[in-house]
């Protein structure tokens, strides 16, 4: 192996059981993302995509198989260790942004770090360059998220998702409550921070047109993979959608 | 995160929701005012009924007439006049009897050169200063000599002396009474109110024997008396004089021991620790109501907490999302419960001291802030908050971060 993959999941299953009935929502998933890859998932709902994701971000675990992150098997670890390695390895970017209301848009942006323990003059500087890497400008930075547009609320989501430094940033259908014009310009800036900074991205988006701001498309059907392609290779309607 | 951090966050949250957050801590802001209140006005009570106390005179005894019945009917306590000077000296010569004097009293006007004024005349031996510890301010009480001669001469109370002579000195000037001339010699010290308010300044104190022979109408049964008082020489023996004067008296009356007797014997130990334990009884049901009050604002942050977690369950998705542990989520919803009942402590104990201060301008005692117990209440309430927050807390940090971020 020339180079470690960033992830990497081996026969990774995750299994709902509720009462008599088992769901299998990740079926035995074989999975490489490399350093500084951009990755789109795509599939239909309950294709298992975003049960995927969830363990891929730590937020789940899955119920047999092996997931290494960096080379570590973090299939097992517990709650505070998947939280510290949240807090040191992983960006989140969600659909509906998910940013605290009433709290100014650099106050957003310092959430991870509270948590990571850094001074409040660190914290002040770091969220006010991810703003700024994030596309918000200086003058919205004290502003509530309810006095910001879908984009800039968007963007504080992405600078909240940098300020840690992540090795891994995972979005969840990032462009799902924006209007075209604006989806272009979060997926220009995801494609910008992947290509000027060697960003690792894994996104899961419904839209092809979005999935093509990325550089591999995943396809998900029953928990499993059915399609894994270059993006210049991907056909629309080749997996089922 | 810090514990400073969280206080932070804490605070944050509490000022961004102010109007919850004060409706949230009423139930603590009351809780922690009425314990102060409580607590300062049973403090003033029982200072006051000390003070009375220590005015009565520590070891005094007082007999009164008991009731008596007249073909069938009977007469209240003191309603006979079934005392005598003869009962009062006899006493007066019991062992451990360090000084009597009877009391006989009527209500009349009295006239001096500048005004007039309806008051309280007391004929008492020259004992009575002694008995009831109670100073002059100014002249000389009367002597055995005056009681003898049945002398015109009378000491006036604080109250009497200012209504009857506004800017002039009262020694030496005469004052009718009942028509009848008696020439003030002494003025007593000031007292102020008793417990029920009466103002115990308002008195004249005249010879016995010049009040039963020169101001008492001539159908009284001359030698009868309202009240004997006594003191006695030591606290320990207050018992045994007690049973002694009873024996006594019972003799004298020819009352047999089975019997009911014509007069009622109380010592101020008796009315003082029924005062004292009247207070404390009040001062207890006071502080029980203030503190299931406390304990029903604590429910009132459970409640609210409990709220609070369930409204912001997005956001606390989000925070273990963005890498917090469980333990931090938990001292986060903790430490704000805490603050919040604290804040609202602090709050009830502002409204506490002012309302103990209203109180105390209202019923005439002296109210001091009492550290302890406003510290008390203070660290009470964030216990309060770290108790009744703690399993909203626990809630918030066990959710599971993917059912919390889809939580709409």
């Amino acid at each position: 192996m020339t180079e470690q993959a960033l992830v990497r999941t081996i026969a990774l299953s995750k299994v709902f059981a509720a009462g008599e009935h088992r769901l299998v929502a990740v079926d035995r998933v074989d999975f490489t993302l490399a350093r500084g890859e951009f990755v789109s998932i795509m599939g239909p709902s309950g294709s298992g995509k975003s049960t995927f994701m969830h363990i891929i971000g730590c937020l789940d675990r899955p119920t047999s198989g092996t997931y290494l992150f960096d080379g570590v098997d973090v299939s097992t670890i517990d709650a505070d260790a998947r939280a510290a390695l949240r807090r040191a390895k992983l960006g989140f970017v969600f659909q509906a942004y998910n940013l605290l209301p009433r709290t100014s848009a650099i106050e957003n942006a310092e959430l991870p770090m509270i948590y990571a323990g850094l001074s409040s003059r660190e914290r002040r500087d770091r969220a006010v360059r991810a703003l700024l890497d994030a596309g918000l400008e200086e003058r919205h930075h004290l502003q509530p998220p309810s006095e910001l547009s879908g984009g800039q609320q968007q963007r504080v989501a992405i600078a909240r998702a940098l300020v840690n430094q992540p090795e891994l940033i995972l979005a969840d259908e990032p462009t799902g409550a924006l209007d075209t014009k604006t989806s272009g310009e979060i997926m220009t800036l995801f494609q910008g921070l992947n290509r000027a900074r060697g960003l690792s991205v894994l996104m899961v988006t419904h839209e092809a047109s979005v999935a093509r701001y990325s550089q591999r498309i995943v396809s998900f059907l029953d928990g499993r993979i059915v399609n894994d392609v270059p993006t210049e290779r991907y056909v629309a309607g080749s997996a089922v959608e | 995160m810090n514990l400073a951090l969280a206080l932070r966050l804490a605070l944050g949250a509490i000022v961004r929701n102010k109007e919850r957050s004060l409706l949230t801590v009423l139930g603590i802001v009351i809780g922690v005012a009425a314990v102060i209140v409580t607590v300062s006005i049973g403090a003033g009570a029982r200072a006051s009924i000390d003070q009375q106390i220590a005015n009565l005179g520590s070891n005094v005894v007082i007999v009164i007439p008991g009731s008596s019945a007249t073909q069938g009917a009977h007469l209240g306590l003191g309603g006979a006049a079934t005392l005598t000077l003869g009962d009062g000296l006899a006493i007066a010569h019991l062992p451990h009897v360090a000084a009597a004097t009877p009391l006989v009293t009527l209500r009349t006007q009295v006239v001096s050169q500048y005004g007039n004024w309806q008051t309280q005349i007391q004929g008492a031996a020259p004992t009575w200063p002694f008995v009831r510890n109670w100073e002059l301010s100014a002249g000389t009480f009367f002597s055995d000599t005056d009681v003898a001669t049945s002398a015109k001469v009378c000491v006036i109370g604080a109250t009497v002396a200012s209504e009857l002579f506004p800017n002039a000195d009262p020694i030496g000037t005469t004052i009718a009474i009942r028509n009848v001339p008696f020439r003030v010699i002494g003025v007593l010290t000031t007292r102020g109110h008793n417990v029920f308010g009466m103002d115990q300044d308002d008195l004249i104190v005249v010879p016995y024997s010049a009040l039963m022979q020169r101001l008492q109408s001539s159908n009284v049964r001359a030698d009868a008396v309202n009240t004997l008082i006594f003191s006695v020489d030591d606290p320990t023996n207050m018992t045994g004089v007690t049973a002694d004067v009873d024996a006594l008296l019972r003799a004298r009356h020819r009352i047999a021991p089975s019997a009911l007797p014509d007069f009622s014997i109380r010592n101020t130990q008796d009315v003082a620790s029924v005062a004292t334990s009247t207070a404390l009884t009040l001062q207890i049901l006071l502080a029980s109501v203030a503190t299931v009050s406390l304990v029903v604002g604590g429910i009132g942050i459970m409640n609210i907490m409990l709220v609070s977690v369930t409204e912001r369950t997005r956001e606390i998705g989000l925070r273990m999302a963005v890498g917090a542990p469980g333990r931090a989520i938990l001292m986060q919803f903790l430490v704000e419960s805490a603050t919040l009942a604290t804040v609202g402590g602090a709050i009830g104990v502002v409204l506490g001291v002012v309302g103990s201060l209203v109180a105390s301008a209202i019923g005439k005692f002296a109210y001091q802030p009492d550290l302890p117990s406003i510290i008390g209440a203070l660290v009470f309430s964030s216990a309060v908050g770290i108790f009744f927050g703690y399993s909203p807390a626990r809630r918030a940090a066990t959710l599971d971060p993917i059912v919390a971020l889809r939580t709409e």
